[in-house]
C-alpha cells in the first residue's frame, strides 16, 4: 500500500494505492493520525488506486472520521472502485462519508459542511 | 488447494497471493478473488485474534475447491468454538459519533458469499464458505 499526499489550500489530499487490508491499515491509519496530531482537519482521499478494502480499512476510515468530527474537520471520499465501493455500501459507510466521483469536487466539498 | 497457515497476521498477506493464483489459475474473475479474499481474510483475523487466548503457536488449515457452481472455502482451526453463524447483526445505521469501530467482519463475510456451515467437531471449528460463481464463469 503507497500513500501520496497532497495539498491544496487547507485540504489534505491522500490517494491511496493497493489494497487496504488488516496488514497495511494499521501503517496508514498511523501516516493520517500523525496529520491530525500536527493540527491538520480537512482530509480527502482520493481512492483511485484502491483495489480492495476489508473491515480493518474500514476501521480506519472511521477512527479518522471520528477525530476529524469532534475537531470540526472532516474526510471526504472520492474516486471510489466498484468493489471498494460494494463493501463501504455492505458496511452502511455510504450514509457516513460524502464520495465524489471526482478529486476536485472532493477537495471543493470537503471544507463545506 | 490446501495451505496451512499460523495464527500470525502477517499471514493473511500469503494468504490473499495463494487465492489469487488459485483464481487464475481456474480462470475466476477479479470479483470472485476479492470476494473469497475479503470473506477468508476476515474469518482468518477472527482465529487469529481471538481463536488462541492461552497464546502459542496454532495451524490453521484452509483449502480452497471449484465445483461446477461455484467455489467452496473450508477453515478449520483448533481454536476456542466460535460459530459466525450467531454472530450478532452490527448497526449500520448510526451517525460518525456513535458508530461502533469494528465488528462488521462477519456481517462482510455473509454479504459477499452464498452460505455459510459451521461445525464444532472434537475440539475443532469448522467453517465452509461457498461462493456461487455467475452463469457466465
Amino acid at each position: 500500500m503507497e500513500v501520496f499526499e497532497a495539498r491544496r489550500n487547507d485540504v489534505l489530499v491522500f490517494s491511496l494505492k493497493g489494497r487496504l487490508d488488516v496488514t497495511s491499515s494499521p501503517t496508514v491509519r498511523n501516516y493520517l493520525q500523525e496529520r491530525i496530531d500536527q493540527g491538520e482537519r480537512w482530509f480527502a482521499v482520493d481512492a483511485a488506486g484502491l483495489s480492495y478494502i476489508s473491515n480493518s480499512g474500514l476501521g480506519l476510515l472511521l477512527q479518522i472520521a471520528k477525530q476529524l468530527e469532534k475537531r470540526s474537520g472532516r474526510i471526504v471520499l472520492c474516486a471510489l472502485q466498484e468493489p471498494v465501493k460494494r463493501v463501504l455500501r455492505i458496511a452502511g459507510f455510504m450514509s457516513l462519508f460524502s464520495t465524489f466521483s471526482s478529486r476536485e469536487e472532493a477537495i471543493q466539498d470537503c471544507r463545506r459542511n | 488447494m490446501n495451505v496451512v497457515v499460523a495464527n500470525d497476521i502477517s499471514e493473511v498477506d500469503r494468504l490473499h497471493h495463494i487465492i489469487s493464483q488459485f483464481c487464475r489459475e481456474q480462470g475466476l474473475s477479479s470479483e470472485i478473488d476479492g470476494d473469497l479474499c475479503l470473506a477468508l481474510e476476515e474469518i482468518l483475523v477472527n482465529v487469529i485474534r481471538y481463536g488462541h487466548p492461552e497464546g502459542g503457536k496454532h495451524e490453521i488449515h484452509i483449502s480452497l475447491c471449484l465445483e461446477p457452481d461455484g467455489v467452496i472455502a473450508t477453515v478449520e482451526d483448533d481454536g476456542v468454538p466460535f460459530n459466525p453463524l450467531e454472530a450478532p447483526e452490527p448497526d449500520l445505521d448510526s451517525p460518525i459519533e456513535t458508530r461502533q469501530i469494528g465488528g462488521l467482519g462477519i456481517h462482510l463475510v455473509r454479504n459477499v458469499t452464498d452460505g455459510l456451515e459451521y461445525r464444532r467437531n472434537e475440539g475443532r471449528n469448522r467453517l465452509v464458505i461457498r461462493k456461487q460463481l455467475p452463469r457466465s464463469e
